[in-house]
């Protein structure tokens, strides 16, 4: 039977909107792992054309039961941004592709020296491949399904650690100067890739950021904004953008880094991550956020998905509900990526529990 | 300046980042008649645990953990020639590596320098690295600790055979895990003998599985 599409439309928009849905969304990060495991297909094979890459992803959207739909590339499309830059430098070869998971370049290498990141040329996002098959994919399936609107920008901590690695943790104190102008070639990288987006899907709804750097494992708050937040932030003041933040670290600043965005004239409009694991921490969260649509909460991959049975997928999903849905603007959604070590029985488990637990009323406790 | 002094200042600007000093007020250690050993132990050893001390409380971060371990590496090298000369070996010799099938290395290199500043012999193997070579290296080093690291999700079934790989070549190396695709559970399953949240938590489970302490 075909996804009634536009039933999962109405549930995510009534959701967002602060409305009470027929049922609680579900969503998954379909990237390529569990694109390969479905399709049966490479991740070169996926795209090798537009049509192709469209119609694998509409099918593994499918085949997982979720309320959305997006292309099967890493939401954030990071690991392709490095690609970009690859080509665009002349170290295609810096990429080491993989047949069935995301591929990456290798890290460090390409911004290595201070001379490597002052002649960085920023790639042209209309003509390097993958790019143009995404972009174009990504139109197809938005035309497809009716659903999409969001992009996802690489700014700045994931593209900061492909091009300069572990040395950007000691430039955050060293070199902040060239740490900077190293943002400011991301951004300018991911400003064409908007126009490019614009030109091939439209205009998004949303921008959907990871901010990565906002772990406190990683680094201080300051720093974090200074490297990373305020360069989604201004891109979201530039475009007239909400924002939806990602971030699947272990001890992320929600509260610090929204309450900075705000204060920064960004309006935040959903999070998406795994963490904190205590289900009562989202319940406060949601409290002092009542407006935010929290996408997760505490469902995250590496636990119960990876390591548990479909019966305790299903406990944790009707938990996560009966906590976080009698306040509306939730979403369950699986945080992060799928990996390869999670059954599909579990993943499926997932879209069940939703289907069986995630109709109301919902009586708040 | 009195030893104790002297020591003091190292410990201070060991936690200060400043290398510079670091190196300066080593040599002025060596030349003060101080033994290596106390410069490593009382001096350097114990700013990196200020360090750790304030990485583990929240008010220091990564950037300062690998500021602070490169500081002391220097001063290490300094010190290095008039180790012989005491008997005094490293504190454990680790093999360390990304696993076959993935790339990622920023925190497997974080990892590689913590454990060097406290005076490990590590021998980093890189990225994308293959059972065999994890076995190779260890038997041909006489490994304690082999660490591995994963990012990706699919390679931590890489990382579970590089794991039985290990094992049934003999090697007695404990073996400790780490990286974004991996948690304790996971660690335990696929048989390790540690698992390292952090760079400054795989130093100190890597500290205690060469002492024998430890075991998942």
């Amino acid at each position: 039977m075909k996804h009634d599409w536009k039933a999962s439309a109405e549930r995510v928009a009534a959701t967002f909107l602060g409305q009470t849905p027929d049922r609680v969304p579900v969503t998954f990060i379909a990237s390529e792992d569990i694109a390969a495991r479905i399709s049966g297909l490479s991740i070169r094979e996926m795209l090798t054309s537009s049509k192709k890459l469209a119609e694998v992803s509409i099918g593994v959207c499918e085949v997982l039961g979720g309320d959305s739909v997006s292309v099967v590339v890493t939401p954030y499309c990071g690991p392709y941004e490095g690609l970009a830059f690859a080509k665009a430098n002349g170290r295609e070869d810096l990429f080491v592709w993989k047949d069935y998971t995301t591929p990456f370049i290798r890290e460090g290498a390409l911004c290595s020296t201070e001379a490597d990141v002052e002649r960085l040329e920023i790639p042209d996002h209309s003509k390097l491949e993958p790019w143009p098959t995404i972009l174009e994919a990504m139109a197809i399936v938005q035309e497809t399904t009716g659903l999409g609107g969001g992009f996802a920008p690489s700014l700045t901590w994931s593209s900061i650690q492909m091009l300069r690695g572990s040395r950007a943790y000691m430039d955050v104190i060293e070199n902040p100067e060239l740490l900077l102008a190293l943002c400011e070639k991301i951004y300018a990288s991911q400003w064409d890739y908007y126009q490019a987006y614009c030109r091939a899907v439209g205009r998004p709804a949303f921008a959907f950021n990871c901010q990565y750097a906002f772990n406190r494992t990683m680094l201080r708050f300051e720093d974090a904004w200074k490297f990373e937040g305020q360069f989604i932030n201004r891109f979201c003041r530039e475009t007239g953008l909400p924002l939806g933040i990602h971030n699947c670290g272990f001890d992320p600043y929600w509260v610090e880094l929204i309450e900075k965005h705000r204060s920064e004239g960004v309006q935040v409009i959903a999070v998406n991550g795994s963490h904190p694991l205590d289900l009562d921490e989202w319940v406060r969260f949601r409290e002092k956020f009542p407006e935010i649509v929290i996408l997760g909460a505490s469902l995250f991959v590496n636990g119960e998905l990876e390591n548990g049975t479909p019966a305790d997928v299903e406990a944790r999903v009707r938990e996560n509900i009966a906590k976080l849905a009698p306040y509306g603007r939730f979403i369950v959604t699986p945080v992060c990526c799928m990996p390869w070590r999670v059954s599909l029985s579990n993943i499926f488990a997932v879209r069940d529990a939703v289907e069986r637990h995630g109709r109301g009323p919902f009586p708040r406790s | 300046m009195a030893a104790e002094g002297l020591l003091d200042r190292l410990r201070q600007l060991v936690l200060e980042l400043d290398q510079a000093g670091v190196e300066a007020t080593t040599r002025e250690a060596l030349a003060a008649g101080l033994s290596p050993q106390d410069i490593i132990s009382k001096g350097l050893a114990a700013g990196m645990e200020l360090v750790g001390q304030g990485y583990e409380e929240g008010e220091l971060f990564v950037p300062e953990l690998m500021l602070s371990a490169r500081a002391t590496l220097a001063a290490l090298d300094i010190l290095r020639p008039h180790l012989a000369g005491e008997g005094l070996g490293p504190s454990g010799k680790v093999v360390l590596g990304t696993v076959q099938g993935d790339i990622h290395d920023i925190g497997k290199n974080i990892v590689g320098i913590v454990l060097e500043s406290d005076g490990f012999e590590v021998h980093d193997l890189g990225g994308d690295v293959a059972p065999q070579e994890f076995v190779d290296k260890a038997r041909e080093v006489g490994a304690d600790v082999v660490g591995l690291s994963a990012l990706i999700s699919l390679a931590v079934s890489k990382m579970a055979e590089t794991v039985a790989v290990l094992r049934q070549s003999g090697i007695p190396a404990k073996v400790i895990v780490g990286g974004a695709a991996l948690t304790p559970k996971t660690a335990e399953t696929i048989g390790a003998d540690a698992y390292g949240r952090d760079a400054w938590e795989a130093l100190r489970r890597v500290r205690r599985l060469v002492r024998g302490e430890l075991r998942t």
